[in-house]
């Protein structure tokens, strides 16, 4: 009771939904993806670092296959020796040769199994480590228009199906392919009949792997593409069960995840009518070997009176033959997949380049100074920039707290983070104690400021270790006092194992609250010279915003501080206040002078304070 | 105070050792199947038994005797037998994996049926846990169509050509016994330890990826500290230990490929040796040496395809189990008609269904709580010393409990919660926007009708969330995607894309939960003022619970709670004059 369509055209399949018609669109990944050469190349350059296992790798392997491969031979001198009536001795020693080439063979087998996964896993280890290390420098612009679902596939997904893939498929392969070469070659030199079987079986093969290569590899494509939406948006039916529940839209989700799960399934079901297709396929050339090894062979023992020991090596061989060969073609669409993947590791490796340090020169000290600083993403259709920050120049002195305060879209996030250092505008300088970023050096930069913004993560394993993510080498008590000095300290004692506790998406759930308090214990360990608050209290109901508030202050205390301030409480408090509207400042002032001078933030503290 | 726990309605837990199975669910609902396919899968893999046999009969009779026409006669034969072999064997694997995937399809759409519907037990774990029941253990699970026509005519064919070893000879026979013992054995013997490393190599590839996932989830916190060198540092250990395992369970992979490799080798010496002794006392033949070396390097060979299968199947079936756990931690099972693909497939929600659902609902009559009302056309707001209060009112109205809630005249229980939803619309404060365009998210629960005309209605929506700066941010306007979570906006611009959908859809009562706590002062002014203007109908009920003094200001009445009592109530400016509520809404 299949009761699915299984040739229902996937047009039809979409129906309605054009969430998944979108969702399945190839230009959706967004992140490069290396051809088929160039991922050749990467991987040769590497086979060439690890030059001295590539070749003893290749020599055992080799030497396996040959081992393996004259067995049939010696079972052919076997048969030769009853065939002649020969001595029972012969028969013992043949037998004895038989079992030290097995040995032989199982030896060199299991070493060149242990070399090829070796390798590879040396190699992958090596690659999935590159594609962290340019994940971690992704521009966070980039993500904000991709989304970070695609980065996250590389990272996770096809790591581990490469992985998989040199587990077991990757050794397998490699042993039968030198095992079916080296066979063929043994079998040519059998007799120049069985070359002639050789030359004229071999092609038919090559042919049956291309067809179905070709034909199954964008059929996998797409499916995974398939497999990723429907995760993705069971996954988020799940997160957001509250809003699909109110706004009763269970059906609509779980029809969703239907459709792309039904064509994930059609798609890996064509694959398989394809399998089905390929092996009746190469029911031939195995058919056309059988009989060919009948035929000349009666020929070989009849008219060219060849002994029949060749004629039963010829046998052994070819069924020998059938299930690697057949091993081989079947696994290709597994190296499809895994070479697909390896493919995307290597875009990532090649297309995105390493942040460099742009200089070496070390900042003075916490002071900001902006020359005619503007900023613009992107172009208009007539080629004009869609400005988001006018022309501005600041001087921050160090220890100064700066609030922005504007409506949505007024460029105080931009301006955050250009003062940050995170985003580099497209005119102007920006120097951080003296000394122009362009110039400086890019860890200096990176210690010297920091930025927390409303998105807040709680890492994964101990609440130790994502502290310690800030400062690597600090101790219990200097955890402790920052906990402390954010109020958290309370709630963390009060957590089952203390410090030991593990947090993040395995462990402790944490509030949003929480979290964010923890963010700021990090920057508090992290002691940069420059902090930018960017909505860092915001979500919040008004106790915990309050907490927030406090703590915020707290660890902003002695630094150069740019508070995004949502609450204009937190404003008030700033040693300036710049007011912003359409990409650039119009007030500027203490919270009295500018509610004395009874502008823009003077209305807005009015009715805010109610 | 209200206790929502103390009333809260829980179906009794049904046992799960004693909820249906889905390894039997499978096989039930492909019986039919599974009864023809059996034996014919048995007939095709005796076809592979026989090439050999066959192949050696020729040889004898044909080749060696010089009869050329009964070696063509043997090939045509054996060519014959293969293609009917492989033409069975090609519509078995079509059924089986037919049955396969549809099984996959159906758990999986099942769960998820199972999982959403408001009527199953909440869920109770980890959404990525959730995930991997419903793909990775739905389709092993599911395996077992994959499986069972292939095992159990392998195992049959291989005690046949035990049995064809044993009539040509019975030392030949012992010796098979004797090397199947010995696999067995050696796989016995390694399987444990080799599954160990396996395992170990598994959980560590596991947790680095799932340290990478978590690095680039916290990237922006990352970048924002400025310790993504450290974050290197911490993946690369795990990395490191992850490629440790790896190379241990190479190690270990390789000595069992070679063990078997010696077990097939020494059995081949053995079977050649015997064989060629029997023939040279003449009670074998050439072709039935040839032919015995083919059978016995078959047996080998699927005893190693088959001494995979103890592993696949306890693997399968704890994926069964742990499909069958969620579905009874859902107060669900397998087989409830109500999960059936074809139900799950067709059915449209009531509301929510763009195009699906009725059209504009008149006044519903008001919401009505005991502690306090909200008529018809009335905008009334609450605020709470203590947000467990304000936590309380809103679970109050979601209906999960029965609280003596009622909208318009009508009760609001567990039983009708679902019905009342049409009149009902309950914001949650924690936004989740779904991948769509902007379109389609302020559409999500638009009454019939307004969704088709022109954008008015949208652009109406936009304004009372005080959210039209998108139009302008978007590249695409109405036409943007908006990814999944709203990944690709800022907090302020997520809540404000919910409010507007709040807003768009129309609902006679809506309740809002703090919609204003991610968006700065300005914004939250323009919302207070559009918001309330877009509510202010004489049919409809609309409920702020907040502590924002703008939309306080702009309520008709305000309603003052502590410790889930009424305190006071009045209009803003009055209550200003109460030193508690001034303490409360104090910024």
């Amino acid at each position: 009771m299949s009761g699915l369509d299984w040739k229902r055209p996937l047009e039809e399949v979409l129906g309605g939904d054009e969430t998944a018609r979108r969702q399945l669109a190839e230009h959706a990944q967004l992140l490069p993806i290396a051809d088929a050469r160039t991922s050749l190349r990467f991987m040769a350059a590497r086979l060439r670092e690890h030059w001295v296992s590539t070749l003893l790798t290749l020599m055992i392997t080799i030497g396996g296959a040959v081992a393996a491969a004259i067995l049939p031979r010696l079972i052919g001198s076997a048969v030769d020796v009853v065939a002649g009536g020969g001595p029972t001795d012969r028969i013992w020693a043949l037998g004895g040769q038989i079992l030290a080439v097995g040995v032989i063979q199982a030896v060199l087998m299991a070493l060149g199994w242990w070399l090829i996964s070796a390798l590879g896993q040396r190699i992958l280890a090596g690659m999935r480590e590159d594609v962290i290390d340019r994940a971690l420098d992704l521009p966070a612009q980039t993500m904000e228009i991709t989304g970070i679902g695609d980065a996250l596939s590389r990272v996770a997904d096809d790591v581990d199906v490469a992985a998989r893939a040199v587990n077991n498929l990757v050794p397998n392969l490699i042993q039968l392919g030198f095992l079916v070469l080296i066979t063929l070659v043994g079998m040519a030199m059998l007799s120049p009949w069985l070359l002639l079987m050789v030359v004229i079986i071999v092609p038919m093969y090559v042919l049956a792997a291309v067809w179905y290569l070709r034909r199954t590899g964008p059929l996998y494509r797409r499916e995974r593409i398939a497999m990723g939406a429907r995760a993705q948006g069971l996954l988020s039916a799940i997160h957001g069960i509250p809003t699909v529940h109110a706004y009763g839209i269970e059906r609509r989700e779980t029809r969703h995840v239907a459709v792309l799960s039904e064509t994930a399934s059609l798609l890996n079901m064509r694959v398989m009518f394809l399998v089905s297709r390929l092996v009746i396929g190469l029911n031939a050339p195995e058919n056309l070997a059988l009989a060919m090894v009948l035929l000349f062979g009666f020929m070989m023992v009849q008219v060219g009176g060849a002994p029949v020991g060749l004629v039963t090596a010829a046998a052994v061989y070819l069924v020998t033959l059938f299930w690697p060969m057949m091993a081989v073609i079947f696994n290709l669409d597994e190296v499809q997949s895994a070479l697909a993947s390896l493919a995307r590791m290597v875009g990532v490796i090649i297309s995105i380049d390493l942040a460099a340090s742009p200089g070496t020169e070390r900042l003075a000290d916490a002071s900001i100074r902006l020359e005619q600083v503007s900023h613009a993403y992107g172009e208009d259709a007539d080629g004009a920039e869609r400005t988001v920050l006018r022309p501005i120049d600041l001087d921050i002195a160090p220890g100064e707290v700066v609030s922005l305060v504007g409506a949505s879209g007024a460029g105080k996030s931009t301006l955050a983070a250009i003062l940050a250092g995170t985003l580099v505008p497209r005119h102007g300088r920006v120097l951080h104690g003296g000394t122009d970023l362009t110039h400086a050096d890019l860890e200096a930069v990176r210690s010297h400021a920091a930025i927390v913004s409303q998105d807040v993560h709680v890492f994964r394993g101990t609440l130790r270790e994502d502290l310690r993510l800030a400062a690597p080498r600090a101790d219990d008590e200097e955890l402790r006092g920052a906990l402390r000095r954010v109020d958290a300290l309370a709630w963390v004692d009060r957590l089952p194992h203390g410090l030991d506790t593990e947090v993040g998406e395995k462990g402790e759930r944490l509030t949003a609250e929480q979290s964010q308090q923890l963010a700021l214990a990090r920057v508090a360990l992290r002691d940069p010279g420059v902090l930018i608050l960017d909505e860092a209290t915001a979500d919040e109901g008004s106790s915990g915003a309050r907490v927030l508030e406090r703590a915020a202050l707290e660890v902003a205390r002695g630094r150069t501080a740019i508070i995004v301030a949502h609450r204009l409480s937190q404003a008030r408090i700033a040693d300036r206040i710049l007011v912003m509207a359409d990409g650039a400042v119009v007030e500027q002032g203490t919270h009295d002078e500018l509610v004395a001078h009874g502008g823009d933030y003077a209305r807005l503290w009015e009715a805010w304070s109610g | 105070m209200l206790d929502s726990r103390s009333v809260a309605v829980t179906a009794p837990a049904v046992p799960r050792a004693s909820a249906p199975g889905v390894m039997a669910s499978i096989v039930r609902a492909h019986r039919r199947m599974l009864a023809v396919v059996l034996p014919l899968a048995t007939l095709s893999e005796g076809v592979e038994l026989l090439t050999p046999i066959v192949l050696g009969l020729v040889i004898d009779h044909g080749v060696l005797t010089g009869d050329l026409r009964l070696t063509v006669l043997g090939a045509l034969g054996l060519i014959l037998l293969r293609v009917l072999g492989v033409l069975v064997w090609a519509w078995i694997f079509v059924q089986t994996q037919k049955a396969c995937m549809y099984e996959r399809h159906r758990l999986r759409v099942g769960l998820t049926g199972a999982v959403l519907d408001p009527r199953s037990h909440p869920v109770r774990r980890p959404a990525g846990e959730v995930l991997s029941i419903a793909t990775s253990d739905a389709d092993k699970a599911s395996d077992l169509m994959d499986m069972l026509p292939w095992v159990v005519p392998s195992l049959l064919t291989v005690l046949a050509a035990a049995g064809y070893l044993a009539a040509m000879d019975i030392w030949l026979g012992l010796a098979m016994l004797l090397g199947i013992a010995v696999m067995v054995v050696v796989i016995r013997v390694i399987t444990p330890t080799l599954s160990a490393r396996y395992d170990d190599q598994q959980s560590q590839a596991a947790e680095a990826a799932a340290t990478a996932t978590d690095l680039v989830h916290g990237l922006r916190v990352l970048q924002g500290l400025g310790v993504q060198s450290r974050a290197r540092a911490t993946y690369r250990r795990r990395s490191r230990s992850a490629r440790r395992a790896a190379l241990v369970n190479s190690r270990y992979s390789g000595i069992s490929s070679g063990l078997t490799t010696l077990v097939t080798g020494a059995m081949l010496a053995v079977v050649v040796v015997l064989a060629a002794l029997r023939t040279l006392d003449g009670s074998l033949s050439l072709g039935v040496l040839i032919a015995v070396v083919g059978v016995a390097r078959y047996v080998m060979g699927m005893l190693q395809g088959l001494s995979g299968v103890p592993v696949w199947w306890a693997g399968m079936s704890t994926s069964a189990r742990r499909v069958r756990d969620l579905y009874t931690d859902l107060g669900r099972t397998v087989d409830d008609p109500e999960l059936g693909l074809d139900v799950l497939t067709t059915q449209r929600d009531e509301r929510g269904d763009l195009g699906g659902g009725p059209g504009r609902r008149g006044a519903a009559g008001g919401l009505h709580l005991p502690q306090l009302s909200v008529a018809d056309g009335e905008i009334v707001a609450l605020a709470c010393v203590d947000a467990r209060d304000a936590d309380a009112i809103v679970d109050a109205v979601n209906g999960r409990t029965a609280t003596g809630t009622h909208i318009g005249e009508q009760p609001l229980t567990p039983g009708n919660r679902l019905g009342l939803r049409s009149d009902l619309l309950v914001e949650p404060h924690v936004v989740d926007l779904f991948d769509g365009t902007l379109r389609e998210q302020l559409a999500t629960r638009a009454p019939r009708g307004t969704a088709i005309e022109d954008d008015t209605w949208a652009a109406d929506a936009l304004r009372a969330a005080g959210a039209e700066d998108l139009l302008r941010i978007l590249p695409e306007g109405y036409d943007s995607r908006i990814l999944d979570r709203g990944a690709n906006l800022s907090g302020g611009q997520r809540q404000r894309i919910a409010l507007a959908r709040a807003v768009a859809a129309d609902a006679p009562v809506l309740v809002l939960h703090d919609p204003t706590t991610a968006v700065d002062a300005v914004t939250e002014q323009n919302i207070a003022e559009a918001l309330i203007a877009a509510r202010r109908r004489t049919d409809r009920a609309t409920l702020l619970v907040t502590r924002a003094p703008a939309l306080l200001q702009e309520a008709d009445r305000v309603v003052f709670m502590r410790d889930g009592a009424v305190v006071t109530e009045g209009i803003h400016q009055d209550l200003m004059g109460h030193a508690e509520y001034r303490e409360v809404v104090r910024r």
